[in-house]
């Protein structure tokens, strides 16, 4: 099956979850407001009351949009290339992904419900899970990429087949 | 050296100055083409290629703009740099590949000129050039302005050029760019990349240090400050909130594949294999630059929250603010020529995609073939384009602060949802069809001036751009799918098996 289909099934739900967002009851606070004591900043309102209406279906776009990101990964790399190990790769990263994006969400559901914080390496844990974790979950793609190369992007014998094009230019170029 | 603190600033800016006017008559002598011109021949190394994509990444907006949102909203834009790392991945997993066997294969100047090869259509590659003006427009006047109001901001700290306008700045800032891009091409703009992204890198990682050590508490002390005045501000979404966050990711994630001036690159390295460095490398300099991003707008707002420095007059002066309140005076210098390599190295190239839409893509899209002396051309519109930019940019700054602002809000967006369906999904999958490809393109357009233009405001903060590229990449996939099933010329079809 081309990997275009499910692209287009998760495109679809980006679409559902957009609409369910869209079509939420304004929430009883506004997003944030001018910071009361400094011009020029603002500040953020109520945590609890902003994310009320619309905590599930935004979860569920970010995973939406994570699950995305991979399938689009499978569509750069040639159909023949698509075997197991290459699938367990993803997968693994999709994992990662996912399991990042739940902690940074969870991690504020968790605060915003008890106020306790745990700060790593100079950040409150969900916000370090943005910074590092988003990060770090980018370098997995980029890893597989790196040792992976020669097994699923670009392997020896695409390289001969694409010298044989170019030999085969008109003008020999 | 306190005393000489302006000075000293200025003497590292004209240094850096120099350089790129000495690499731009070093260039002059390398460039003998048009294929010289706008894509180096073919024949980068991957570090060059590396520093150039990372470099042109991140643009002013990075080192002025970037800590200025996070001094403005908290963390929110936290989201717009940390995804950088998947748009990398989106790229190189997409596009480096395929990109350059195509610019071979097809002797390809520009990246309509690849769009036109996909698919076999002048349409497709008028469109892709259009939006590519349009955007570099905006873009570029956006960028000279910044590079302007930074420079009159360092002169005017000095005794003799204190009454300096902005007009001169614009002007001389205008001619050095101009130089260096018009008699070095692209050569001179990787090359003069190359050091604008080590200066890049260095200034990140220096500031970084320098921000760690403004509280006894480190960057720890300095989140717990925000966090303690509006536990919003540094928790994961920011003021901003959850669905402007996601948003950005969406955008930023997938859109920085979509960024012509970026993959551009792409198509000029002298050998494929050449992207399993390039990647790293590319990844790894982007990051280091842009700590400066995060650091420098959480200790500003910590600073300020703290009673520790006068509230700025303007988010945007975070970054100016903490280098004369906490860095040594050399540091400063380092840091104020890196803010002008980022935006030079993202302003030439849009300069030299910008020349190629309007001297190569949009003539062989009406008329069948480019302009006669291609090269002469090229240098001639690479003046035009910049003199017209930098018009907007005065006209904006005087006369109507909206123009600009349009323009180059229009740019990231619009680059991403016509740029991604296009050629990002176009380039992977042999189904898409012209007629997707030229759907796509003009809903990018239409959806991202229309929200900009009308006062069109989307519900619970989603961003124009996003819906704009959600849009463009379904309309291409059904279009397509809907439509006759391409035929690929031979050539074509065997790259897009490999």
């Amino acid at each position: 099956m081309s990997v275009v289909i499910p692209i287009l099934l998760v495109l679809a739900l980006l679409w559902v979850l957009l609409a369910v967002v869209a079509v939420q009851p304004e929430p009883s606070v506004p997003n944030s407001l001018p910071h009361p004591d400094i011009d020029g900043m603002m500040a953020g309102s109520d945590g609890l009351a902003r994310l009320a209406e619309i905590d599930l279906p935004a979860f569920s776009l970010q995973a939406a949009t994570l699950i995305l990101v991979v399938l689009m990964i499978a569509l750069g790399v040639s159909r023949r290339y698509r075997t197991l190990p290459f699938w367990l790769g993803l997968a693994a990263t999709a994992i990662l992904f996912l399991f990042v994006w739940s902690r940074i969400f969870l991690g504020h559901q968790h605060f915003l419900s008890t106020g306790e914080v745990h700060y790593v390496l100079g950040f409150p844990a969900p916000t370090a899970w943005v910074g590092y974790g988003i990060w770090a979950s980018g370098l997995a793609l980029l890893l597989l990429y790196v040792l992976g190369f020669r097994k699923f992007i670009y392997t020896h014998e695409d390289e001969a087949e694409f010298e044989r094009l170019v030999q085969e230019l008109p003008d020999g170029e | 050296m306190e005393a000489l603190r302006s000075e000293i600033i200025l003497g590292f800016v004209a240094a850096y100055l120099v350089f790129c006017v000495a690499v731009g008559l070093w260039a002059m002598r390398r460039t003998h083409s048009a294929g010289d011109f706008f894509v180096a021949g073919r024949s980068l190394g991957p570090f060059v290629v590396a520093m150039a994509i990372f470099s042109s990444t991140l643009s002013g907006f990075g080192f002025v703009g970037g800590p200025g949102l996070v001094y403005a909203t908290g963390v929110s834009s936290l989201w717009m740099v940390a995804v950088s790392a998947i748009g990398y991945g989106v790229g190189f997993w997409l596009v480096a590949k395929r990109i350059r066997m195509v610019t071979e294969i097809r002797r390809c100047l520009s990246l309509p000129d690849v769009v036109a090869a996909r698919y076999n259509s002048e349409g497709a590659r008028f469109l892709t050039a259009l939006t590519i003006l349009l955007g570099v427009m905006g873009y570029l006047a956006t960028q000279i302005l910044a590079l302007a109001l930074v420079m009159q901001s360092i002169l005017q700290g000095t005794e003799v050029f204190a009454g300096v306008s902005l007009v001169s700045c614009v002007l001389f800032a205008t001619a050095i760019l101009v130089f260096y891009s018009v008699t070095g091409g692209i050569i001179a703009s990787v090359y003069t990349d190359l050091v604008q992204g080590a200066v890049m890198i260095v200034a990140g990682l220096l500031i970084v240090i320098v921000a760690a050590n403004v509280f006894d508490g480190g960057i720890e002390q300095a989140s717990a400050i925000v966090l303690a005045d509006n536990s919003e501000a540094m928790m994961p979404f920011g003021t901003a909130g959850i669905i402007a966050c996601l948003s950005w990711f969406f955008i930023f994630g997938f859109g920085l594949a979509g960024q012509p001036h970026l993959i551009t690159k792409m198509m000029m390295n002298k050998r494929i294999s050449d992207n399993r460095t390039i990647y790293p490398m590319s990844v790894f300099g982007y990051i280091m630059a842009a700590l400066l991003w995060v650091s420098v707008g959480i200790v500003m707002r910590a600073v300020v929250l703290d009673g520790g420095h006068d509230p700025l007059g303007a988010p945007d002066a975070a970054a100016p603010a903490f280098l004369s309140a906490f860095a040594h005076p050399l540091l400063a210098g380092v840091v104020f020529a890196a803010l002008l390599a980022a935006i030079m190295s993202t302003s030439d190239a849009f300069l030299n995609i910008g020349t190629a839409a309007v001297i190569h893509d949009i003539p062989i899209a009406i008329r069948g073939r480019s302009l006669d002396r291609e090269l002469l051309w090229a240098r001639v519109f690479t003046i035009v384009i910049a003199a017209v930019a930098a018009g907007f940019a005065l006209f904006s700054f005087y006369q109507n602060e909206r123009l600009v602002a349009i323009l180059g809000a229009f740019g990231w967006s619009t680059f991403a949802a016509a740029i991604v369906p296009v050629v990002v999904i176009g380039l992977n999958w042999k189904r898409g069809t012209a007629r997707g490809a030229v759907v796509a393109v003009l809903a990018s357009l239409l959806i991202n001036f229309g929200i900009e233009i009308l006062p069109i405001s989307l519900p619970k903060d989603i961003n124009g751009g996003f819906l704009a590229m959600l849009t463009s990449i379904t309309l291409f996939i059904c279009v397509s799918l809907l439509d006759k099933r391409p035929k690929h010329a031979p050539e074509m079809a065997r790259i897009m098996e490999i």
